[in-house]
């Protein structure tokens, strides 16, 4: 059954706050994030009485959410716009400032070339700070699984950015 | 390092789960940093826009109805007789280029002609010129269609964003690909390569093509799509 404009209202008042801050943490790009929800919502809509029916509409969107954002991230990143971008915007002086940014941004980088249960994986671990159990289930993956696709991914981020590096700009992925 | 992974703390995705009233209140052990959270997200929901109804349905339009896809930029709305010829197209159309008949799983090209589609052979094409596709999937379920410009960068054509892979729903027919794609203004033929899976992936097409396209470029990426069981590849040429 179609979405009335009065579901796609108390849709959009339930969800949209937290789908934005999520995707801007993400994307660190306000008209991007602004964009993926208004996609997430209109892929909502298209699905109807199953989006209705999921046990956890929040889960379904985050899950479509990071799909988007991540997509987002590889375009942007893989036509060279976004470090300029965030370099300006972010840093406009300092240069140990701008250090920790790129920091952030070859790991984001980094994610942009993983696969994609990888990129899950860390996008629900560093972002959203889920338990093991939690980013299993949202990926449908066992939890050892998880665990090796984790590990993996920071070990390619401890061989390009170095151990303590890596460490720090995938703790503050979510703040920055 | 100091992950969740105990979930000695809520998750964000607990968190935002009772702040959407998804979770009851009090269900979860909240500390400051998770106060933190849900007043910031208060914060946030009071200072929103009204919701714009109208570009959320026509988003969800758009998703339904059969995109106009283009490489670099969408052709901004297809000429009547594309419409037209769109409408006729039949749902098995026979094989046009010789690489259809190789066996294996193939991508049909066809162009806009004056009434109707028309097989594609190589022609020159303009910058807009819309081009529509279509794939048998020989017992395949998915596909993903990538598209190499002249330099060589990589774009991803189907399935659409948020997807890993164009789903086939008959993977015993032919099957024709929502929108159609055009060439943009960079310089250079395009080429254009489906690679055919049933689990596959956007990473694991990309990984098929790298070799071949590092090696020799749009040509040995050509040539090894039409040798491929799994694959195919179709030309689009500019015209001068």
């Amino acid at each position: 059954m179609a979405f009335s404009d009065r579901e796609i209202q108390m849709l959009y008042d339930r969800y949209a706050a937290v789908l934005l801050h999520r995707c801007r943490r993400i994307l660190r790009d306000e008209a991007l994030a602004w964009d993926v929800v208004h996609e997430t919502f209109a892929r909502a809509i298209v699905r109807g009485d199953a989006f209705r029916n999921e046990a956890s509409p929040l889960t379904w969107m985050y899950r479509i959410g990071t799909n988007l954002s991540l997509n987002h991230l590889r375009d942007t990143t893989g036509r060279g716009r976004l470090l300029d971008r965030r370099g300006e915007e972010l840093h406009p002086g300092g240069a140990e400032e701008e250090s920790a940014s790129i920091d952030h941004d070859r790991v984001r980088e980094l994610l942009t070339t993983a696969d994609d249960e990888t990129r899950r994986i860390v996008i629900h671990t560093f972002f959203d700070d889920c338990t093991r159990d939690e980013v299993a289930h949202l990926v449908g993956l066992s939890v050892p699984t998880v665990r090796k696709r984790l590990n993996a991914f920071l070990d390619l981020a401890r061989a390009t950015l170095g151990a303590s590096a890596a460490a720090v700009a995938c703790l503050e992925l979510p703040w920055t | 390092m100091d992950l969740n992974s105990a979930g000695i703390r809520p998750s964000r995705l607990q968190l935002d789960r009772l702040a959407t009233g998804e979770l009851p209140e009090g269900s979860l052990a909240l500390g400051p940093a998770e106060r933190a959270h849900l007043e910031e997200l208060e914060a946030l929901s009071a200072t929103l826009p009204p919701v714009d109804v109208a570009a959320i349905r026509a988003r969800a339009v758009r998703l339904n109805a059969p995109a106009n896809r283009s490489l670099g930029r969408w052709f901004a709305g297809l000429a009547a007789a594309a419409v037209v010829a769109l409408a006729i197209w039949p749902t098995t159309p026979p094989s046009t280029t010789p690489i259809a008949f190789r066996g294996g799983a193939t991508l049909d090209a066809r162009r806009v002609g004056e009434n109707a589609l028309v097989p594609y052979h190589g022609e020159g094409l303009k910058p807009g010129d819309p081009v529509v596709f279509s794939v048998h999937p020989a017992n395949h379920s998915a596909v993903v269609v990538l598209a190499i410009d002249g330099r060589g960068e990589v774009s991803v054509a189907w399935p659409e964003a948020g997807e890993d892979h164009q789903t086939l729903s008959n993977p015993h027919a032919a099957t024709s690909l929502p929108g159609s794609l055009a060439l943009d203004d960079a310089a250079g033929d395009e080429l254009i390569v489906a690679v055919f899976g049933d689990d596959l992936t956007i990473e694991e097409a990309k990984d098929a093509i790298s070799g071949p396209l590092e090696s020799g470029g749009l040509e040995a990426v050509a040539a090894w799509a039409r040798a491929h069981p799994d694959a195919d590849a179709v030309l689009l040429r500019r015209a001068p």
